[in-house]
């Protein structure tokens, strides 16, 4: 079977195919380069699947298989750059150092390739995805780099491919800076050896560009500072903080030593906080639930959108905007420490998020479990809203809403098995946390179910005790077969069928007790709803058993053939006129079929109105 | 940032080709590869193309088509049959781009290869998008305050209305801008298809191009928007 699939993917060179959406989780368990893309190809698909230390769902190494697929699915255009580059910073700080050659090396030939493509010079996506192999490379850490024979061999076919003229007006320039790259590494910039003199000289002039090229290339840690340090005063000069243009040399040494210019909330209590709107990402939670395995997946939508999709990750840098007691104006969660930003900020583990699938990740960014369980399901049902109220320094400070909405679950259908048994019997709580959600939690035999429905799917949802069907009538017996002829006579009929069974009655559905939390909602309006979803229904009676079979005729009996003998005349003389076979006998009838069984009588479905949880 | 896919790339002709990942001794052009065409002397006219453009001015911003220099223009059934034959045989036909400036207070280009201002009461913007020749952006930035501004030049986007995004940054580096001074910016790569239908299919559609400064120490995003204008030559 696996030869003839293998077969048929080479054949018709497919690309395999995933159901989409695909969370972080699904992907995990699939693990595979294609998987990878296509998780990533999604909207508001997260990189933290690349992050093999994440503390959620990732990928769990980088095999070759995934390193190319991965390369080769931004080249392809099917992952957003954007995402690509983060997903690959993330794995340049995580792999194994043994395992950042071989991704380099792939980035190289991706690099060589996108290079030779006639569409560079023409095609702005094509020299966008250059552009982002370009800067990944550029902007690695120190340190890391692919393998030295093939480097050598790269930079030396672009030197000559410079030298020659063979490269395009838009390849041209970035062999040009990958070339000058090497300069920075080897401690030189324009034909002259970096020095402070240059820095500060850089610093005055706020070339931001250079100096960063020095932070990211330069050989030793302490140019690198340096270089750190006189993006940090252009930084300083131009922030909007008289406090940090005051402080300038401890703000210096500050964001140096920290990464950032972190406030304490202790000194600086929070006042007000606010959401930039246009920074803020938002949308609606669709969860789709597994009432069986007592588990969901959560998904995202926008109207603007057709399609369904992961949850997105929150970053509330840039977005959320608190002011601090003490401080002149508002501030916002710390940038990462590359941007050697001094303003004054939030650190990122100074912001929490209320809600039960929400977690932070190593870098600040909150991201939620997309599978969760039935607990967690119920939890959310509390709001009409996925809300998420953000705490600053364990202080309330903003809330966003997004829209919430459950997909219509399979009915809750509990049907005994046994013939002619009665329903199970069942234990239903049913609350309204909120006007637009019910909750059910559902005690039968086989276990506790608890499901949540939407209002606007309430009518289409059932739960059901449902009796067993009755059992079957017996098929009636066959009739005899009727008595063979005896020579030259008919045979007999066959004898007739006996009459099937009557089939059982089916089982009375079971007894379902339900206790109603109308919460807000009124109660005889919810009662009247749910008495006409919560059913208990008998089962089917059982068929009727078929008539037997009436028995065969008999066969008739054989011929005879005539006999002679030649007298003493020689004449013929007939002795046996002889005889014909008889005929076959006549089959039985068949016997009646037995009636149908009664179907079993609904169960008692009782309401009983009790408080709502907590109060 | 979302990418731009067109099927008809393949209609484009191909440009001496760098094959780099075959070694050093690669570095050379591509032996030419037989074409039908060859055999009526029309293979080598048509890969002339972008020289040939460039000697008729082609690329130019609203750049009207032009006699080659020495040569002659052809008569109408002369040139008609050209034409019957180019459409034949698949030659792309050459495309001059022109950007003009949605902004509100944008002051259009004068004449074709000028640029459009935009001014407001801190930065002079004068632009000149250039895809096809330079494929270039060139932005001339005038700091109009009495502070220092800082461009984020390394942030720079040049987003199409179809969602392709490109992030040009100057081809040298640059800092900030002096009070009441003008930094001249060329941002590399900005280039787009020069012909066939690709690049006809181009007409109509819209850029922005967003700068992030710092202006009086405030971020401030300027988004120069423009709407394309492609005309065959």
């Amino acid at each position: 079977m696996r030869t003839w699939a293998l077969f048929g993917f080479l054949v018709c060179g497919c690309a395999t195919q995933f159901p989409l959406p695909m969370t972080a989780a699904q992907l995990v368990q699939y693990n595979s380069g294609p998987a990878l893309v296509a998780y990533l190809a999604q909207s508001d698909a997260s990189p933290t699947v690349c992050d093999l230390r994440a503390l959620s769902p990732h990928v769990p190494r980088m095999t070759a298989d995934m390193r190319a697929a991965l390369v080769d699915g931004m080249v392809d255009g099917k992952i957003n750059p954007v995402l690509w580059r983060r997903c690959a910073d993330v794995l340049l700080e995580r792999l194994p150092r043994n395992e950042i050659p071989p991704l380099f090396d792939e980035l190289e030939r991706a690099y060589r390739k996108i290079l030779a493509n006639s569409d560079l010079e023409k095609n702005p996506s094509v020299a966008g995805r250059l552009a982002t192999l370009h800067r990944l490379y550029l902007d690695r850490p120190a340190g890391l780099d692919s393998n030295p024979s093939a480097r050598a061999t790269w930079f030396e076919d672009l030197r000559a491919a410079l030298a020659k003229g063979q490269l395009g007006p838009v390849a041209a320039p970035f062999a040009q800076e990958l070339v000058a790259t090497v300069d920075v590494e080897n401690g030189r910039w324009q034909g002259r050896a970096v020095d402070a003199a240059m820095m500060d000289a850089l610093a005055a002039s706020g070339n931001e560009m250079t100096l960063t090229r020095f932070v990211e290339r330069l050989p030793s840690p302490e140019l690198r500072e340096q270089a750190q340090r006189r993006i940090i005063r252009i930084h300083i000069a131009l922030s909007p903080f008289q406090e940090v243009r005051d402080g300038s040399a401890a703000v210096e040494d500050t964001v140096i030593r920290e990464g950032h210019n972190r406030i304490a909330l202790k000194e600086h209590p929070l006042l007000s906080a606010t959401l930039d709107p246009s920074k803020t990402v938002a949308r609606d939670v669709l969860v789709r639930q597994r009432v069986w395995a007592q588990n969901a997946t959560l998904l995202a939508y926008v109207a603007s959108r057709s399609t369904l999709s992961v949850l997105p990750e929150v970053s509330f840098r840039g977005a959320l905007w608190a002011k601090l007691q003490k401080i002149s104006r508002p501030v916002s969660v710390c940038e990462h420490w590359k941007n050697l930003d001094p303003s004054p900020c939030i650190a990122a583990d100074d912001v929490s998020l209320d809600n039960p699938v929400a977690y932070r990740d190593s870098g600040g960014d909150f991201h939620f479990k997309d599978e969760v369980g039935v607990s967690e399901v119920v939890a959310l049902a509390k709001n009409d809203k996925f809300v998420l109220p953000v705490r600053i320094g364990g202080r309330p400070a903003v809330s966003l809403n997004w829209g919430l909405s459950y997909e219509r679950p399979d009915d809750l259908a509990f049907n005994e098995t046994s013939s002619g048994r009665v329903g199970p019997r069942l234990k239903i709580r049913v609350q309204r946390p909120t006007a637009t959600h019910f909750v059910f939690s559902v005690s039968a035999p086989q276990g506790t179910y608890a499901v949540v429905v939407d209002e606007a799917n309430i009518h289409d949802f059932h739960i059901v005790s449902r009796g067993a069907p009755g059992s079957s009538g017996a098929t009636g017996s066959s009739g005899s077969p009727g008595a063979a002829g005896s020579e030259c006579s008919d045979g007999e009929r066959g004898g007739d069928g006996g009459a099937g069974e009557d089939g059982g009655r089916g089982g009375d559905g079971g007894e379902v007790f339900v206790e109603v939390a109308c919460g807000g909602a009124s109660c005889p309006d919810t009662v009247d709803l749910l008495q006409q979803i919560i059913l208990s229904v008998g089962g089917p009676g059982g068929a009727g058993g078929s008539g037997g079979a009436g028995g065969p005729g008999g066969p008739g009996g054989s011929s005879r053939s005539p006999s002679t003998h030649i007298n003493s005349y020689g004449e013929s003389v007939t002795d046996d006129q002889g005889c014909s076979a008889g005929a076959n006998g006549s089959a039985g009838s068949n016997g009646a079929s037995g009636s149908p069984g009664r179907p079993g009588r609904p169960g008692k479905v009782a309401f009983r109105l009790v408080p709502a949880e907590g109060t | 940032m979302l990418e731009r896919e067109d099927a008809a790339q393949e209609a484009d002709v191909k440009p001496l080709r760098w094959e780099p990942w075959k070694g050093s001794h690669a570095l050379r052009p591509p032996k030419p590869t037989p074409a039908p065409l060859a055999a009526l002397g029309l293979a080598r006219w048509c890969a002339a193309g972008e020289g040939a453009r460039e000697a008729r001015g082609v690329g130019r911003l609203a750049g009207r088509p032009e006699v080659p220099a020495g040569g002659k223009a052809g008569g109408l059934p002369t040139r008609l049959a050209l034409g019957v034959l180019l459409a034949s045989v698949g030659c792309a036909m050459p495309y001059a781009y022109s950007f003009h400036s949605e902004n509100r207070d944008a002051r259009p280009s004068a004449k074709p290869n000028q640029r459009e201002v935009l001014d407001d009461a801190d930065v002079r913007a004068e632009i000149l998008v250039d895809p096809t020749d330079a494929r270039a952006i060139l932005l001339d930035l005038t700091n109009k305050t009495d502070q220092v501004l800082q461009v984020e030049w390394a942030k720079i986007t040049m987003t199409g209305s179809d969602g392709s995004s490109t992030s040009p940054r100057p081809h040298v580096d640059l800092g900030w801008i002096l009070p009441g001074t003008t930094m001249s910016a060329r941002l590399v790569p900005f280039a787009l298809p020069p012909s066939g239908d690709r690049a006809a299919g181009y007409q109509g559609s819209r850029f922005e191009l967003v700068v992030p400064m710092i202006v009086r120490r405030e971020p401030k995003s300027y988004r120069y928007s423009f709407v394309v204008d492609v005309r065959p030559i």
